[in-house]
C-alpha cells in the first residue's frame, strides 16, 4: 500500500512536470520566438460585445468554437496574452486526450502518447491563417465525445450519436469528424454487440453525417472544401496537417487499446523520437520565422514604438519587400532614410511601397498604407485600409478601422470616422481609444490644435489629379508640391528614382530641392551624383553639390576597377557592394 | 396562490399607473423628435415594414403613439430604439392607406419624460413590389473579395441569399436586371473567378459568355426588351483611378464603350454603326415599355484619362424594330450635354412609358463617385427636364429603378456619410412630382449606424426570385459558357 502510494505520487509528480513542461514550452516558444504573430491575428478582427455580433456566429458552423475562439483572441492584444491561451489550451487538449483514452481501456496511457495530436495542434498554431477557433472545435468535439461516452445504454448512446452529428457541426465544424471518429471506435473497440449490426450502425452513422452536411450547406452557403473543414482553411499546409491530426488521435487511440502494459521502452523510445519528429519538423516546415520578423517589426510600427521598430528593422535586415519596406519606412520614422539605404537590403520598389492589389496577399496589403500614412497621403493610405480590411480573414479588422478614423478625421469626413468608432466602442481593447479620438469629431478648433491631425492635413496634396493605385511617383510629387521641406517624403522620391535607376529625375529632383540638405548631403545621394554628373556633366551646377573627397576617391577607384575588370561584378562586389554605383550596375529584382 | 396572484396584478397595475402619471407630467419639446433616419414628412407603401427608428440621446424608455383616422397603437421600449409591432403596424398601415399617420414619441432620460411634437408619414395607397433584390459590397474602390446579391421581402426584414462569395469565392457579380419587374426573366453578370452572364428563363439557367469576336470585351449593364426576346448590353471597358485629395475618393473611367443587342432565342449579338461609334461612347441602354425605342447616353470619344472632365454624356434614343431586329440609323438627342453643360447616365424609363429617370452630374457615365450627381426626371410628354429635388441630397444620389406600378423609385444613396451607399425608397406621382423618400428600414434602428457593407444596384421585383444559391453556384461553376455568335450584317 505504502509503496502503491510512492508510485501514485511519483506518477503525479512526472505528470504534473510533463504538463509544467508542455505548457511552459509552448508559452515560451510563442513568447519568445512568435509574439508577432499574436499581435496579428488581434489586429485582423473584431471582436464586439453586442448581442448582433454575438448572434452572427450562429449563421455559421463551428458557432461555439468561432464565438469562444474570436473572444479569445481579443485579449492576444495584451502582452504575453495570445501565447498563454494557446499553451493553456494545449494543455486542455493534452488532459481531455488522456481522459478520452481511460474510456478506451482504463491503463495507463502514459504523457507522450497523448501528447502526439497536442503537438500537431501546435504546430497548427505556427500558421498565420490558422484560427484558435479550429483547435477550440477540436477540444469541444472531443470533450463532446467523451461526455456521450459516459452513457451506459449502448442503444441509447448510439442513437445520440447520430442525432448529435447535426449540432455538433453546428457546435465545432469540421472537428464533427473527430467526434464520429471517435465514437465509431469507441462502438467496435469497446462496445459489445454483434459486429453486424455495429457495422451498420457505422453506415448509417456516415450516412448521417454526410446528408447533414449536404444538408447545411445551403444555409451555411459554404464550399465542399469549407464544408469539410471549417473553421480550418483550404490550403495546404494547414488543411492536411489538420487531417493529420484525425489521423494522428484515431491511431493513439487505436494503439492504446491494444498495446499492454507495461509499455515496452521500444514503444516509448518510438513515440518519444515521433514527439521530438513532429515538434522539429513542424517548427521548420510551417514555422514561418521570416514572416515573424516582419510581423515584430509591424507590432512595434502599429503600437508607434518607432525606435524599437527601427532597430528590429536593422536587426532582422529581412530580405524580402516587407523587410524591406519596413527597413525604409522605420528608418524614414527616425529620418535617416538616405544614410541607412544600402546598409539593409533593398528589393526594389517593392521595398519602398508595398503594392495594393487582388494578386497581394491580406497581410501585405494590411501593411501597405503604413508609408501612405506616414508620408501624408491619406486618401491612398485610405484606399490600401479599405482594401486591407475587405481581404482580411474576417472583413473587420481593429487595426484597419483604427487607421480609417484616422483618416477620417484627418479629412475632416466625421461621419464616416464616427461608425468606425461606434464600432470600436463595443469592443474591450480598442473602446478607450475610441472614446479619445471621439473628442476630434466635428470639433475643428481642436483639431487645428492636435499635431497628429494638424500635420497630416498640412502634407495633404492640393493638386487634384488622377492616379492608378500604385502610382507612386505621381504621390510623392504631390506631397512636395504641397510642402516643399517634407523631407521624408523628398527622400522616398529620391530613393524611388534610386530604385530605378533613374540619375535623371534624381538629378533634376535633387538640384530643386537642393536647399533641403543645407551642406548635409547623404552619402548614397553624392555616390548618384556622380553618375549624374558622368551622365551629363553640363546639365547642373554640379559644383555646388557638398561632395566629401573620400566619396569622390572612391568613385575614382570604382570606374578604374569597373574598366580594368570589365564589368565584371563579382570582382567588385567584396569592396562596393554598398554603394550605389555597384546596385547601378549589377543590381536586378526578381518578383517573390 | 390567489392572493399571491392579486399581488402581482396589483403591482403590475400600480407601476402602469405611476408609469401613465409620469408620462402625464411629461415637459413639451417644441421640436420634432431627433431620431435617425429621419421619417418626418416621408411617404410609404401600405406593405412595408416597421420604419423602426432611435431617438438621438442617451434615453432611457421611449413610448410612441402612431395614430391614423383608422386606428392606432402605443408601443414602450426600453432603450432609445423602436421596435414597432410587425402586425399592429401593417393593420394601421392597410386601414390609413392614402391618408397620414402621426407618430408621437416620448422619451425618458434621466430627470423625467419628455414629450415631442408628432412627426407624420403619409401612406400612399399604392403597394410597392414585394422584394427588392440588391448588392451587398464594401467600398473598396479597386478591388473586392466579399459581395453578395440579396433578395429583401420588403412587408418584412428578411433578407434571402441569391449568389454569394462564400459559394463563389472570387467572383464579382452585378448587373443583376429583370425583365419588368418579374423574376422569372433575369441577368446576372460574374467576372474574374467563374466568369460568364447567367440567364434566367424559363425556370432555366444558363450561363453565356458575351465576349465575341465582334465586340472588345464582355457585355455589361443589361436592359430587357419587354418582348423577354432581346437583352441590349453596353460594352465597357473600366478602369478606377484615384483622387489625390479631396473628398471623392475615387473614379471609375469609361475608356470605352460601345452598345450591343442579345437575341436570348438564337444566342446570337448584333448591333449597328450608330451603337458602335468609333466617334462616340455608347452605354447604359434601356427598351421604352412597347420596345420600339432604345435609350441610351452617348460621348464623344475621347483620350481618357486626360479627357475625363470633358466626357460629357447625353441622352439619346434609337428605334428598334423587335420583328425585324432592325436598329434605326437616326439618333434623337433628348438631353444634349452641350446644353446642360452635365452628363447624364443610367436612364430608366417607367413603366407607363411617360417618365425617365437619369443620374446628372458633371462629368463621366458613372455617377456612383460624382457627390454632385442627382436624380432628374425627363417627362417624355411634356419634355420636362427637372430635379427631383425631395429625392436628391448634396451627396452622390446613383443607381435608380422603378416599381412594376411605376408609383416607386429606388435609388442608391451616399448620403448618410459619403462613403457608404444606402437604399432610398421614394413615391412619384402620377404628375412626376416625387415625395419625401424614406430608408430602406431594418429591424434594428442602430443597424446603419456600423454596417460595413454598401447596398448597391437596388431592383424591385415582383415575387420572390425562386434560385437557390445552390443552384445559382452549380451553373457558375459547373456549366460551361455558352459562347454566342456576333451578327455582323446589321
Amino acid at each position: 500500500m505504502i509503496l502503491g502510494s510512492k508510485n501514485i505520487t511519483s506518477r503525479g509528480i512526472w505528470t504534473g512536470s510533463w504538463a509544467l513542461l508542455l505548457t511552459g514550452g509552448a508559452f515560451l516558444f510563442f513568447v519568445l520566438k512568435y509574439p508577432g504573430h499574436f499581435y496579428f491575428a488581434e489586429q485582423m478582427q473584431l471582436f464586439r460585445l453586442t448581442p448582433e455580433h454575438i448572434l452572427h456566429y450562429w449563421s455559421k458552423p463551428a458557432m461555439l468554437a468561432r464565438l469562444a475562439g474570436e473572444f479569445l483572441i481579443q485579449f492576444y492584444f495584451l502582452t504575453g496574452a495570445g501565447p498563454f491561451i494557446v499553451a493553456v489550451l494545449l494543455l486542455s487538449g493534452w488532459f481531455l486526450i488522456r481522459a478520452v483514452l481511460k474510456r478506451f481501456g482504463n491503463r495507463r496511457s502514459g504523457v507522450i502518447l497523448p501528447s502526439l495530436p497536442v503537438a500537431i495542434l501546435f504546430v497548427l498554431h505556427l500558421d498565420l491563417s490558422y484560427s484558435l477557433s479550429a483547435t477550440l472545435g477540436f477540444l469541444l468535439a472531443v470533450l463532446f465525445f467523451w461526455l456521450f461516452s459516459f452513457i451506459g445504454n449502448s442503444l441509447v448512446r448510439r442513437v445520440l450519436f447520430l442525432f448529435a452529428l447535426p449540432l455538433i457541426y453546428w457546435l465545432t465544424g469540421g472537428a464533427v469528424f473527430v467526434f464520429a471518429g471517435l465514437a465509431v471506435l469507441f462502438e467496435h473497440l469497446v462496445a459489445k454487440g454483434k459486429l453486424s449490426f455495429r457495422l451498420i450502425w457505422s453506415g448509417l452513422l456516415a450516412v448521417v453525417l454526410l446528408s447533414s452536411l449536404e444538408l447545411l450547406r445551403l444555409p451555411f452557403r459554404l464550399t465542399y472544401a469549407e464544408l469539410f473543414l471549417f473553421p480550418v482553411q483550404f490550403r495546404i499546409p494547414q488543411a492536411i496537417i489538420w487531417i493529420l491530426l484525425q489521423v494522428t488521435l484515431g491511431v493513439v487511440v487505436v494503439v492504446h487499446f491494444f498495446r499492454s502494459e507495461p509499455v515496452a521502452r521500444g514503444w516509448l523510445f518510438a513515440e518519444t523520437l515521433l514527439l521530438v519528429w513532429v515538434i522539429g519538423a513542424g517548427i521548420s516546415f510551417v514555422g514561418n520565422f521570416r514572416l515573424e520578423k516582419n510581423l515584430a517589426v509591424d507590432s512595434q510600427v502599429y503600437f508607434e514604438n518607432y525606435f524599437e521598430a527601427a532597430r528590429l528593422a536593422r536587426k532582422y535586415n529581412v530580405g524580402n519587400s516587407v523587410g524591406a519596406y519596413y527597413y525604409n519606412l522605420t528608418n524614414s520614422y527616425l529620418g535617416q532614410m538616405p544614410e541607412m539605404f544600402f546598409k539593409g537590403r533593398q528589393t526594389g520598389l517593392k521595398g519602398l511601397f508595398l503594392p495594393v492589389d487582388n494578386r497581394q496577399n491580406y497581410v501585405t496589403i494590411t501593411f501597405s498604407n503604413e508609408v501612405y500614412y506616414h508620408l501624408g497621403d491619406v486618401n491612398a493610405a485610405q484606399h490600401s485600409a479599405l482594401l486591407g480590411m475587405i481581404f482580411s480573414p474576417h472583413q473587420q479588422s481593429s487595426r484597419l478601422i483604427r487607421r480609417l478614423v484616422q483618416i477620417n478625421i484627418i479629412n475632416g469626413e466625421y461621419a464616416v470616422a464616427a461608425k468606425y468608432l461606434r464600432i470600436l466602442e463595443t469592443t474591450w481593447f480598442h473602446r478607450d481609444w475610441a472614446k479619445q479620438m471621439s473628442q476630434y469629431l466635428y470639433n475643428d478648433s481642436l483639431c487645428a490644435q492636435t499635431f497628429w491631425i494638424k500635420g497630416k492635413r498640412d502634407q495633404q496634396p492640393v493638386t487634384a489629379v488622377l492616379k492608378t493605385t500604385n502610382d507612386q511617383e505621381k504621390t510623392l510629387k504631390l506631397l512636395l508640391e504641397k510642402k516643399p521641406d517634407h523631407e521624408a517624403a523628398l527622400h522616398y522620391l529620391l530613393c524611388f528614382y534610386l530604385m530605378n535607376k533613374n540619375i535623371a529625375d534624381f538629378s533634376e529632383t535633387f538640384f530643386q530641392n537642393r536647399v533641403v540638405f543645407k551642406g548635409n548631403l547623404p552619402e548614397i545621394y553624392q555616390q548618384a551624383l556622380l553618375i549624374g554628373y558622368a551622365q551629363n556633366p553640363s546639365r547642373y551646377d554640379w559644383r555646388k553639390i557638398a561632395l566629401s573627397p573620400d566619396v569622390a576617391a572612391r568613385f575614382k577607384k570604382y570606374t578604374e576597377q569597373f574598366e580594368k575588370q570589365q564589368g565584371q561584378g563579382e570582382h567588385l562586389r567584396k569592396e562596393f557592394e554598398n554603394t550605389y554605383w555597384f546596385f547601378f550596375h549589377y543590381a536586378d529584382f526578381k518578383d517573390e | 396562490m390567489n392572493r399571491k396572484k392579486f399581488l402581482y396584478i396589483f403591482l403590475i397595475l400600480l407601476s402602469v399607473s405611476c408609469h401613465r402619471s409620469e408620462i402625464r407630467e411629461a415637459s413639451e419639446e417644441d421640436c420634432f423628435p431627433p431620431i435617425f433616419p429621419d421619417l418626418n414628412e416621408v411617404t410609404i407603401p401600405p406593405n412595408v415594414a416597421p420604419l423602426n427608428f432611435l431617438v438621438e440621446g442617451g434615453y432611457e424608455q421611449l413610448k410612441v403613439e402612431l395614430t391614423g383616422n383608422n386606428g392606432r397603437f402605443t408601443q414602450y421600449f426600453k432603450g432609445n430604439k423602436t421596435r414597432l409591432d410587425p402586425s399592429k403596424w401593417q393593420e394601421l398601415l392597410h386601414n390609413n392607406s392614402g391618408q397620414s399617420i402621426f407618430i408621437r414619441v416620448f422619451a425618458k432620460e434621466q430627470k423625467g419624460w419628455k414629450k415631442f411634437r408628432p412627426f407624420t408619414i403619409s401612406v400612399a395607397r399604392e403597394p410597392v413590389d414585394d422584394y427588392l433584390v440588391y448588392r451587398l459590397i464594401m467600398p473598396g474602390f479597386q478591388t473586392w473579395n466579399n459581395m453578395g446579391i440579396y433578395q429583401r421581402q420588403m412587408s418584412s426584414f428578411k433578407q434571402e441569399t441569391i449568389a454569394d462569395s462564400r459559394l463563389l469565392p472570387g467572383t464579382c457579380m452585378n448587373c443583376h436586371t429583370f425583365l419588368q419587374n418579374a423574376p422569372d426573366n433575369m441577368v446576372l453578370h460574374l467576372r474574374e473567378n467563374n466568369s460568364g452572364t447567367v440567364l434566367r428563363q424559363n425556370q432555366q439557367l444558363r450561363k453565356i459568355n458575351t465576349k465575341s469576336e465582334g465586340t472588345f470585351s464582355a457585355a455589361g449593364f443589361p436592359y430587357w426588351h419587354p418582348s423577354g426576346k432581346f437583352v441590349a448590353f453596353s460594352i465597357n471597358k473600366v478602369k478606377q483611378v484615384f483622387h489625390s485629395t479631396g473628398p471623392v475618393r475615387a473614379h471609375a473611367i469609361d475608356m470605352n464603350s460601345d452598345m450591343a443587342i442579345y437575341d436570348v432565342e438564337q444566342n446570337e449579338m448584333f448591333s449597328s454603326d450608330v451603337l458602335m461609334s468609333e466617334q462616340a461612347f455608347e452605354a447604359f441602354p434601356c427598351f421604352s415599355p412597347d420596345g420600339g425605342t432604345l435609350y441610351f447616353v452617348s460621348s464623344k470619344s475621347g483620350s481618357l484619362p486626360e479627357d475625363q472632365h470633358e466626357m460629357k454624356y447625353s441622352l439619346c434614343a434609337v428605334s428598334f424594330d423587335a420583328q425585324t431586329k432592325k436598329i434605326g440609323a437616326e439618333v434623337d438627342t433628348l438631353i444634349s450635354a452641350a446644353v446642360t453643360g452635365k452628363s447624364v447616365s443610367i436612364p430608366r424609363i417607367s413603366p407607363d412609358g411617360r417618365f425617365l429617370m437619369v443620374c446628372l452630374f458633371d462629368y463621366g457615365n458613372f455617377p456612383s463617385y460624382n457627390p454632385e450627381s442627382d436624380l432628374y426626371l425627363l417627362d417624355l410628354h411634356t419634355k420636362a427636364f427637372y430635379p427631383l429635388e425631395l429625392l436628391n441630397s448634396p451627396d452622390v444620389e446613383s443607381y435608380h429603378s422603378w416599381s412594376s406600378n411605376g408609383r416607386w423609385v429606388v435609388f442608391s444613396s451616399r448620403r448618410m456619410d459619403g462613403l457608404y451607399s444606402h437604399i432610398y425608397i421614394g413615391y412619384i406621382d402620377s404628375d412626376g412630382q416625387p415625395r419625401k423618400p424614406f430608408l430602406l428600414p431594418q429591424k434594428d434602428a442602430a443597424f446603419y449606424s456600423t454596417f460595413l457593407y454598401s447596398f448597391n444596384l437596388p431592383e424591385f421585383v415582383v415575387r420572390r426570385v425562386d434560385i437557390s444559391a445552390i443552384d445559382f453556384e452549380r451553373t457558375a461553376k459547373e456549366s460551361s459558357a455558352e459562347q454566342l455568335r456576333f451578327d455582323n450584317s446589321h
